[in-house]
């Protein structure tokens, strides 16, 4: 409930139209990838807290999962290509000495990378082709890591009614490792942009293992927010900076 | 990755003989090469001066002082000179040349020299090449250089004592329409390496940023001959004080260099001027970033 009470004061405090953020560092919607690209030229810097329902099964302290911090620095250098860097802080013991204390002493990086072969058009829906975690050191690396590896084809269409703007999201989705395959498949989602507030947008979204809500809302021009339930009990937030570079 | 906060001139100008620049910035260093620990940090304020004498002669000097290191070497905690160095730039038509000497940094001393060669308005090659030894010039004493003051062939600082020849072979095309760039470049680095780098620019109006990759030798100590990562070049507000021979700022440029293999010896340069960056070319040509609107 108190939770709820947070979304929606989110969602009232919501001033401008925004484009959501995932907690990666991209465009989407909340855990689901969409075909919007953001405006050329912006780059975007972030922090996201995340629950751990939303965290890869991989990432576990003493065989238990964590809440974290993901923070994340993106660009939209042309309108077809959006990159980022992103980690998720890792709770670990001390050196990893199981006598030691725990806390968040490592890091899970990753790189994200969206291209978009076709932009929508008014009869068509834009096509962005992307994956996350798409470059690392794989199964050689130290933490033979790969979390956040995942690949992607995703659609997005527009529909203006009654001066509002509703969005259809649709996806599929492939993910590396086993244990994230409960967010395989087609995925997607709906977002709602209200005609007397364009700059937040409303999301409701199927991830593969269940729905989610959330709220996007972009700040005195500079500042997006969103507030997101996963299943709709599990809160996750983050805060970004976007700043045009042209 | 190296967070770089330094003072950048105007390159589009020519400035004015006699004038003296004082410039202040800041370096941020922080490596995140520790699977068990978040970051190791290092912070300096790197103070420096120009004095363009006349005639495209400068001398220049910057000196590091750490405020912060949490986890790099000892060495990297005293207060050093790092460049200090006279500078000549020769253009002879569309042939550019900078002849440097002195002390540069990465603790190479030396002489080099850079050529730039605009063919067309697209297309631009590059050479660089030098002849350095080592030196270090510092407040104290560290467990990594004893003594303050090293100038030798033989005694190792960073990469090797002995005198050494390097030098680059680049080529720049220029996309007019998106103010984009690429950039491949090769040759033989200060770890005795080869290696050979794509570079993709995407210059804005105050800010340039990149993705790169690299391919070089492994050397001893050294677990990928393959790297990449970005860049981010930000030009910051110009705050300044001047009368007609002397210029006090704050730092004008932002760089931001992530290695994602940051093994620290592979495909390394020095510099020859404490601001150079990779926005702004070490020559003064009209071509490219050149022809961008400056403050």
């Amino acid at each position: 409930m108190k939770k709820l009470i947070i979304l929606t004061l989110v969602l009232l405090v919501g001033l401008a139209t925004g484009q959501a953020q995932q907690h990666v560092g991209t465009q989407g919607l909340i855990h689901v990838p969409s075909a919007e690209m953001d405006t050329v030229g912006v780059a975007r810097i972030g922090a996201h807290y995340v629950d751990k329902h939303m965290i890869p099964d991989g990432l576990k302290c003493d065989n238990e999962k964590f809440n974290s911090m993901t923070n994340y620095v993106g660009i939209t250098p042309f309108s077809w290509i959006e990159l980022s860097y992103g980690y998720t802080l890792w709770k670990l013991h001390y050196n990893r000495d199981l006598q030691q204390k725990t806390g968040f002493y490592s890091k899970d990086r990753y790189f994200s990378l969206r291209l978009r072969p076709l932009a929508e058009g008014k009869y068509w829906p834009a096509i962005v082709v992307g994956g996350n975690d798409v470059w690392g050191s794989g199964d050689d690396g130290q933490s033979g890591s790969n979390f956040y590896r995942n690949f992607y084809v995703a659609a997005s269409k527009h529909l203006e009614l009654g001066g509002n703007l509703i969005g259809g999201h649709l996806a599929y989705r492939k993910w590396k490792r086993d244990y994230n395959e409960k967010w395989n498949g087609v995925v997607g989602g709906v977002t709602f942009q209200p005609y007397f507030y364009r700059k937040l947008r409303v999301i409701g979204e199927y991830d593969g293992d269940g729905i989610n809500a959330g709220v996007d809302c972009e700040l005195f021009r500079y500042f997006l927010l969103q507030a997101s339930l996963q299943q709709g009990k599990y809160f996750s937030a983050g805060l970004c900076l976007r700043f045009e570079l042209l | 990755m190296s967070l770089v906060v330094s003072s950048l001139t105007a390159t589009a100008q020519v400035p004015e003989a006699g004038q003296v620049e004082v410039f202040a910035g800041a370096e941020l260093n922080y490596a995140d090469i520790n699977y068990v620990r978040l970051y190791d940090v290092l912070i300096n304020l790197t103070p420096g001066m120009k004095w363009h004498i006349g005639n495209d002669w400068m001398l220049s000097a910057q000196a590091y002082i750490p405020v912060v290191n949490d986890g790099y070497m000892e060495k990297n905690s005293l207060v050093r000179l790092t460049n200090l160095a006279l500078a000549k730039q020769l253009h002879f038509e569309d042939h550019h040349f900078k002849v440097t000497g002195g002390f540069f940094g990465f603790n190479r001393y030396g002489i080099d020299v850079r050529w730039m060669y605009p063919i067309t308005s697209w297309l631009m090659v590059n050479a660089q090449a030098g002849y350095t030894g080592s030196w270090w010039l510092a407040a104290g004493d560290a467990k990594e250089i004893r003594g303050s003051w090293v100038l030798s062939e033989t005694k190792a600082v960073d990469f090797g004592g002995i005198n050494k020849f390097t030098g680059v072979l680049g080529a720049n095309v220029w996309l007019e329409p998106w103010d984009t760039e690429f950039r491949l470049s090769g040759g033989r680095y200060l770890n005795d390496d080869w290696g050979v780098q794509f570079e993709v620019f995407r210059h804005f109006r105050h800010c340039s940023v990149s993705a790169y990759a690299q391919l070089h030798e492994r050397k001893e100590g050294v677990k990928y001959k393959e790297a990449g990562g970005f860049k981010v070049i930000m030009l910051l507000p110009d705050w300044n004080w001047k009368n007609r021979k002397f210029t006090a700022r704050l730092a004008h440029d932002f760089r931001l260099t992530y290695n994602a293999q940051a093994d620290g010896v592979s495909m390394k340069m020095y510099t020859t001027d404490p601001e150079e960056n990779e926005r702004t070319y070490p020559v003064r040509v009209s071509w490219g970033t050149g022809h961008l609107e400056r403050r």
